[in-house]
Formats: structure tokens, C-alpha cells, sequence
């Protein structure tokens, strides 16, 4: 091909966070922008005049203006200056930023820079007393029942023998101080956190949900036990659960049980 | 001058008492709608509703005001009002017992609370003003939720 390069293209895609924002990189191994094309056709439209002295990122930016395009053939589809505005646009309503990479040759990087207000995970939607939690999917480790040796007290919580290992759990009845009785069946669900697990006991699991996580207002952004909230399909909100401060609850509860058994 | 004073105002019922808002406040108005309880959260914004896609508190300004509680009724209403709290553009929810009507108050018409005998918390009140020879009153919406925000609630967690 006319600059060396193979038939098939590839466009790379990738997510991660980077504290509190979710990157989303696409990747291309085109032929890249072309700086001095881009200020040619920007001069040409009279987005900046011939004097001014741009920098290359500040060239690059011209591609998000509405119109902007520097090809020569314009098809039904493509050519027409549109896509980039309207990504920038997009993304821009969503409280982003777009980083943008070339290298003439090589191709084209562009980052997608979004608030994690804005990022979905994955969450397991379960039920307490009637209300509805979301937790993080990627924390938790397993689903179990309540052995029936549990399922009367309703101290704040105890232990669980998960295949030899002991792992403290907290009833979210009496932690959410949740009305009602609970069924004849509770769930466990194991979340892990930073290096530690508890059980979480709760009535029912309703199952796997995408979740777009919402911040929390400055009235309950103390509360630590909840990360967030999400809107559930039927328009109600559900609060996420964090699990890190989960974990360290359950620790607690492990450090007093310890201390009363030594006394 | 007094055409200059005038500033829109809604009106609505807490209990028996008689508020008003600036209007300009207000995004819109709802009928009660499903709300989500907040465990552990204050009296104040025990929960949060969806409003048209935004997760939004519900706050409840009888709390604040020390105005008896009773429960929702028919013409209860929830105010989805738009105010600047510091530096930030907040959506905040504001249950009412019954919503009335959207009027102008001149400010001369409005005075200080009277410092004896006044059934509300004075830091929480800009005024009192006499619409059609009723009372209103105008409740500081600004200090209202600055005072139960996180910072400040949690200020009030460590002194308990």
C-alpha cells in the first residue's frame, strides 16, 4: 500500500480507570494526522490565520471543529467534518475530555476521558427488607445460604465457615436497620476487598445488572457504606454498596469478637 | 420604585405554616414519586428519587424548621429546585404538604423575624412577609442545606 502498510487495519480498543476518571483509548495504525493539512484547510476556512503559531495539538484540535475535513472526496457517509464534532460534543456533555496522539505514519490515539460519575460496572442486585442494593460484581467472591445454625439472633453479626476459613458476616437488616422479618432463607454474599471478605446477609439475590454508577449528593456523601447510587430498569434508585468499607466493618466485628473471647 | 422589589416567589404549605421560595429556584414540580431510603442518613435527606434520569435527594425542610411531620398525602408535592450551593449547581428535592401558587412579594413587605417568640430556628429564616394578610415565610434555603451537607453533618457526628 502507498505507505508501506498492511492491507487489514487495526483498531485497538481499551477501558481502564485512572482515579476518578475511565479512560477509553481507540487506537488506530493508519497513516495518522497530517499537521500540515489540517493548517492548510484550517487557514483555508479561516479557523486561524497563516501567522499564527500553533502547536501541534492545537493543529490536531481543528479535526473537532463542526465542518472540518480534509479530504478531498466526500462520500454519502464519509468525509463531511461531522463524526469528530459529534464525539466532542458528546463527550463534552458528559463532563469529558478528549486527548488526542499522532504520529504521522503510525496512526492515531485518541483518549476518551470521562468522570466516573459517568462509569458502568458491573453490579449483583439483591434485596433487603424490601429495598434493593447493588453490589460491585467484581467484589464479590461467592453466593451462599445462611446456615440454619444462623438464621435466628439478629446480633450485628458472626461467623461463617466458608470451606475451613472463617469469615465474618454482617446481617444489612440490622446494619440498614431495615423493618420487617427476614425470610426463612437469607443469602450470604462473600465480598472481598482489600485483602479481606465478609458476608453480607441479605434476603434474596435478584441477579447481574450493568450499573451506571451515580455520585451521591453532598447529604449522604458521608456515608461511608455506600459508593453510589444507580437507577434500576423500573426507575427507582438503588444505593451501591462499598465494599472496601464492607470488609473493614467485618474486621471490626472480627477484632471485638477476638477481644471478648481473650476476656 | 417598589416595581424594582418585586421578586417571584412560590408558595406552599408546610404542616400549617405558609413558605415561599424564590421561583427562580424551582425546576420543576412533582407528585410523590417512589423514593429509595438512605439507611444512616439524617432526618433531613433520608432519600433519593429519579428525577427524569438524575439521582436527586429528597430533603425534608420541616426538619430544619422544626415543623411537625405527618405523612404524605394526595396533595403532598415534591420541588425539584436548582440552587447554587458554594461553588456548585445542585438539584436538590423539597417535600411540600400542598403546593399553592406562584406570586410576587414586594421586599419591602418583607421584615425580620421577630427575635422572641419565633417558632422557627432564626439561622434557618430570611424573613417574614404578609401576602393577602397571611404570613409567609421565607426560609434560608442556602444555610439550610450548607448546615446539613456532609462536611457539616459530619461535624455534628463528632460532637454527638
Amino acid at each position: 500500500m502507498a505507505a508501506g502498510k498492511p492491507e487489514t487495519g487495526t483498531i485497538e480498543l481499551s477501558a481502564r480507570y485512572s482515579g476518578a476518571e475511565v479512560l477509553i483509548t481507540v487506537r488506530d495504525d493508519g497513516r495518522g494526522l497530517n499537521p500540515q493539512k489540517i493548517r492548510d484547510r484550517a487557514i483555508s476556512r479561516g479557523l486561524m490565520s497563516e501567522n499564527d503559531d500553533l502547536s501541534e495539538s492545537e493543529i490536531f484540535r481543528m479535526i473537532f471543529q463542526p465542518g472540518f475535513s480534509t479530504v478531498e472526496q466526500v462520500t454519502e457517509l464519509s468525509g463531511r467534518g461531522v463524526g469528530m464534532d459529534v464525539v466532542m460534543r458528546t463527550i463534552g456533555s458528559l463532563r469529558g475530555e478528549i486527548d488526542l496522539e499522532s504520529e504521522p505514519g503510525h496512526g492515531t490515539t485518541l483518549t476518551l476521558r470521562l468522570p466516573l460519575t459517568l462509569a458502568i460496572i458491573d453490579g449483583m442486585l439483591v434485596e433487603v427488607g424490601g429495598e434493593k442494593y447493588t453490589i460491585p460484581l467484581a467484589a464479590v467472591e461467592e453466593c451462599v445460604e445462611l446456615p440454619v445454625l444462623h438464621t435466628v439472633g439478629n446480633g450485628g453479626s458472626s461467623y461463617l465457615n466458608i470451606r475451613g476459613d472463617l469469615v465474618p458476616f454482617v446481617r444489612l437488616r440490622h446494619l440498614f436497620e431495615t423493618d420487617g422479618q427476614p425470610p426463612q432463607h437469607q443469602k450470604v454474599v462473600v465480598v472481598s476487598a482489600s485483602g479481606g471478605r465478609v458476608g453480607l446477609v441479605v434476603d434474596r439475590i435478584i441477579g447481574n445488572y450493568q450499573t451506571v454508577i451515580k455520585q451521591l449528593s453532598q447529604f449522604h456523601a458521608v456515608l461511608k457504606f455506600f459508593s453510589g447510587a444507580t437507577i434500576l430498569g423500573d426507575g427507582t434508585v438503588a444505593l451501591i454498596l462499598d465494599a472496601t468499607q464492607l470488609v473493614a466493618l467485618g474486621r471490626d466485628v472480627e477484632t471485638r469478637a477476638r477481644r471478648e473471647t481473650a476476656a | 420604585m417598589t416595581h424594582n422589589t418585586l421578586t417571584n416567589i412560590l408558595t406552599f404549605r408546610l404542616g400549617t405554616e405558609k413558605l415561599a421560595i424564590p421561583a427562580e429556584y424551582l425546576r420543576e414540580i412533582l407528585e410523590m414519586v417512589p423514593v429509595t431510603r438512605v439507611p444512616q442518613a439524617s432526618s433531613f435527606a433520608t432519600g433519593l428519587i429519579n428525577v427524569r434520569g438524575v439521582v436527586v435527594p429528597l430533603t425534608d425542610l420541616r426538619v430544619a424548621l422544626q415543623i411537625p411531620r405527618t405523612a404524605p398525602t394526595e396533595d403532598t408535592r415534591v420541588l425539584v429546585l436548582e440552587i447554587m450551593l458554594g461553588e456548585e449547581k445542585s438539584t436538590v428535592a423539597v417535600l411540600a404538604d400542598q403546593v399553592e401558587e406562584v406570586t410576587t412579594i414586594s421586599r419591602k413587605e418583607i421584615g425580620d423575624v421577630p427575635p422572641v417568640g419565633s417558632p422557627w430556628p432564626p439561622e434557618f429564616v430570611l424573613g417574614v412577609g404578609q401576602l393577602r394578610e397571611e404570613f409567609v415565610m421565607l426560609p434560608d434555603l442556602q444555610t439550610i442545606f450548607k448546615t446539613y451537607s456532609a462536611a457539616d453533618a459530619a461535624k455534628e457526628k463528632v460532637a454527638a
